[in-house]
């Protein structure tokens, strides 16, 4: 057995078995099973999103984009540089990685479990046996697990019937793509009108992943598309009790600016999603500004340096004026 | 401080290199989060077991149900004589094993939930039953000109050979993977709700039916002493009387038995995940004796007249004498689930994930390899 297996997956699906036992609901410890994974990787969560904000912040500042134009053609110039501005800004560029690479074996080990814990065949099922501690649980009382939840098997793909149709409608897979559609777009942070590139990625994130997703819905088993829904309402509910959550991104009726303003009169961008953690300045010389961001709001260094620090400015507006 | 004109001139030079090199960039990022995300799902999705093999009535032909073909194969050569579906048809996946008759008939289930009457000639379709609501696991019974065929959705269909209408059904609490048996009258069926069930082949009627205490997911011997023999997903064997369903005997195994005992001369045979083999006795379910094999077991030998032919998990197919002497061992480079079957003199194995599509092995009753199958690309 693998270092994966062992540490990861066979304890997973034990735990999800142990819920499975207690309740006697296949469908509702499949819902409190990723809730509860979800909760224990919820302060990596939390770690990661602030650290992406203040990178998000540390580019939105002039001086880092000053950089970019400056050193367009100088790349080792052009490291030097940012990398002088992070140590300044005492950014990590590593940070926003570390949590999110301690969560990806997570969220891949909960949906594995989920799909070898839903047997469907006898060599899934021989596989499960040999999961499932001995001491723990009891494999004779477990199986047969029964995974009818609401009107669905949860181990096959789900259709429902209705009568006087034909065919089935698939109403998971529905509901799985609409909820990751929210999903990306209640977490992207309003458009930047600066960065068509970032843009124009988001863009097709918001068309690519939900329909990957709802096909993913359609084909496999009704369980996993269970995860996939409750993971992504509980994605958002994370996102909403931190502040994140981009309503706007969902308003048919709000239209994102669409280029850089040409005046000081321009209207400004919205507030994005992420709130700037770092505040910025357009001083020629930024060190200050910088320095006092460092040591804090509240120690006496920043407070002496106040003076030169300017307006904030949100990420999203113009840069240039 | 940079004046704004400046800078706006510098942003536009800026923008122009990005645009001129932001697709093949975006593309590569698209081919890597897709790519990695279908990598990380395929982890352990598709839907497989092992192969199911049977022997043709006449006990000159192979057929074997294996992911999206089933294979007619000539039991003294190995050389196939069809495929069905002709073209591979993705959404038609076969794992259970065919069952045929004497009049020209094989009857398939596939994991799509439709069960296809065949010629056994020429592999023609003669009717296709889509009345379960659960994939075919368990091979089905040709008894008394009636199919007896249990699906996973918890139902046992029996079927007309000559049409494939449903004559009657009757339905479990769970899903129904083993084969079931029948002396001719009553059909005997294990369900995974724990309880083994007998039925008036003639109806459907329910005669009677017992709690296993644990599901019942390999299927069952009835023996010529009137006797039913099976084990269950709770280390156990059994023997039940077939007439009342009352239980003779339980012996606990030291693994898991995942397959049919079989019995031979009062004494029952079979094997378990835990690498041992086990010899019973059917009158008192008292163990005659206990040997270690090269490999977990998951499924019941077949017997010839030296001995048992065991296929393990690890590969190894071997032969133990009715002492619980290994008389020989071969390897098979794939892993062995599927319950080896008599054709002749040959012994047929079915290989799951076998090396370069390798699906069957032929092998003469001292062990000697006569042929092996591999499946056409």
């Amino acid at each position: 057995m693998d270092i994966w297996q062992s540490l990861i997956l066979q304890p997973f699906i034990n735990v999800l078995l142990f819920i499975y036992s207690v309740i006697g609901n296949f469908g509702i410890a499949i819902i409190l099973f990723t809730i509860l994974i979800r909760l224990v990787t919820h302060p990596l969560m939390v770690k990661q999103i602030k650290s992406a904000a203040t990178m998000q912040e540390m580019q939105s500042n002039p001086k880092w984009k000053e950089i970019q134009v400056k050193y367009k053609n100088d790349k080792e110039k052009l490291a030097q540089e940012q990398m002088k501005i992070q140590k300044e800004m005492g950014v990590n560029p590593f940070a926003s990685c570390l949590p999110l690479v301690i969560q990806f074996p997570i969220i891949i080990g909960l949906y594995q479990s989920l799909q070898q814990a839903i047997v469907t065949t006898p060599l899934q099922l021989l596989a499960l046996s040999r999961h499932v501690y001995p001491g723990f649980l009891n494999i004779a009382t477990l199986i047969p697990i029964n995974s009818k939840f609401l009107w669905m098997d949860l181990g096959q793909p789900e259709r429902l019937f209705i009568p006087g149709l034909s065919f089935g409608i698939p109403i998971m897979a529905i509901v799985v793509l609409v909820t990751t559609w929210l999903q990306s777009r209640l977490m992207q942070p309003a458009a930047d009108p600066s960065n068509s590139q970032a843009n124009m990625l988001g863009g097709m994130m918001n068309i690519y992943m939900p329909l990957l997703m709802g096909y993913l819905g359609l084909t496999l088993a009704s369980g996993i598309s269970l995860y996939f829904i409750i993971s992504n309402l509980f994605g958002v509910g994370q996102y909403a009790l931190l502040g994140r959550v981009n309503w706007k991104n969902v308003n048919p009726f709000y239209k994102a600016p669409k280029a850089l303003p040409a005046s000081k009169n321009a209207p400004k961008a919205p507030r994005p999603a992420i709130e700037p953690i770092v505040k910025s300045t357009i001083s020629a010389d930024p060190k200050p500004a910088l320095a006092a961001t460092q040591k804090g709001n509240g120690s006496s260094a920043a407070k002496t340096k106040k003076a030169n620090i300017t307006k904030p400015v949100k990420s999203g507006s113009s840069k240039f004026k | 401080m940079i004046q704004y004109p400046e800078i706006k001139r510098q942003k536009n030079s800026f923008n122009k290199e990005v645009k001129s090199m932001k697709f093949p960039k975006l593309k590569w990022l698209f081919v890597v989060i897709i790519g990695s995300f279908l990598l990380s799902a395929c982890g352990a999705l598709p839907m497989s077991s092992w192969p199911g093999i049977s022997v043709s009535v006449q006990n000159n032909y192979i057929y074997a149900a294996y992911a999206t073909g089933v294979f007619k194969v000539d039991a003294t050569n190995g050389n196939m004589v069809w495929r069905y579906p002709e073209k591979v048809d993705n959404a038609k996946q076969f794992y259970a094993a065919p069952a045929s008759d004497s009049n020209g008939l094989v009857v398939v289930g596939d994991y799509g939930f439709s069960l296809f009457g065949l010629d056994s000639e020429t592999r023609a379709e003669k009717w296709t039953n889509t009345d379960a609501k659960g994939q075919w696991v368990a091979s089905p019974l040709i008894v008394n000109n009636l199919i007896v065929a249990p699906s996973a959705d918890g139902t046992v269909y029996v079927i007309s050979p000559t049409d494939g209408k449903t004559v009657w059904k009757f339905s479990a609490r769970s899903p129904i993977w083993a084969k079931p048996v029948s002396d001719g009258k009553i059909v005997y069926i294990s369900s995974m709700d724990h309880y083994l069930y007998a039925l008036n082949l003639s109806d459907g009627s329910l005669v009677w039916k017992t709690d296993l205490g644990a599901a019942g997911v390999y299927g069952l011997n009835l023996a010529d002493d009137g006797n039913i023999y099976l084990s269950t997903l709770g280390n156990e064997v059994l023997a039940l009387t077939a007439n009342r369903g009352d239980i003779i005997w339980r012996f606990t195994t030291k693994g898991s038995p995942w397959a049919v005992p079989v019995v031979k001369d009062g004494v029952v045979y079979l094997g378990d995940l835990n690498n041992k083999a086990y010899a019973i006795s059917s009158s008192t379910g008292k163990s005659i004796w206990e040997v270690d094999v090269p490999g977990p077991i998951a499924s019941s030998p077949a017997l010839t007249t030296n001995g048992m032919i065991y296929a393990a998990e690890t590969g190894d197919v071997f032969e133990l004498n009715y002492n619980g002497k290994k008389d020989w061992n071969q390897t098979i480079n794939g892993k062995l689930y599927s319950e080896p079957v008599l054709a002749g003199d040959v012994v047929v194995v079915g290989v799951t994930s076998g090396d370069k599509n390798l699906l069957l092995v032929g092998y003469d009753f001292s062990g000697k390899q006569i042929w092996t199958f591999v499946v056409p690309q």
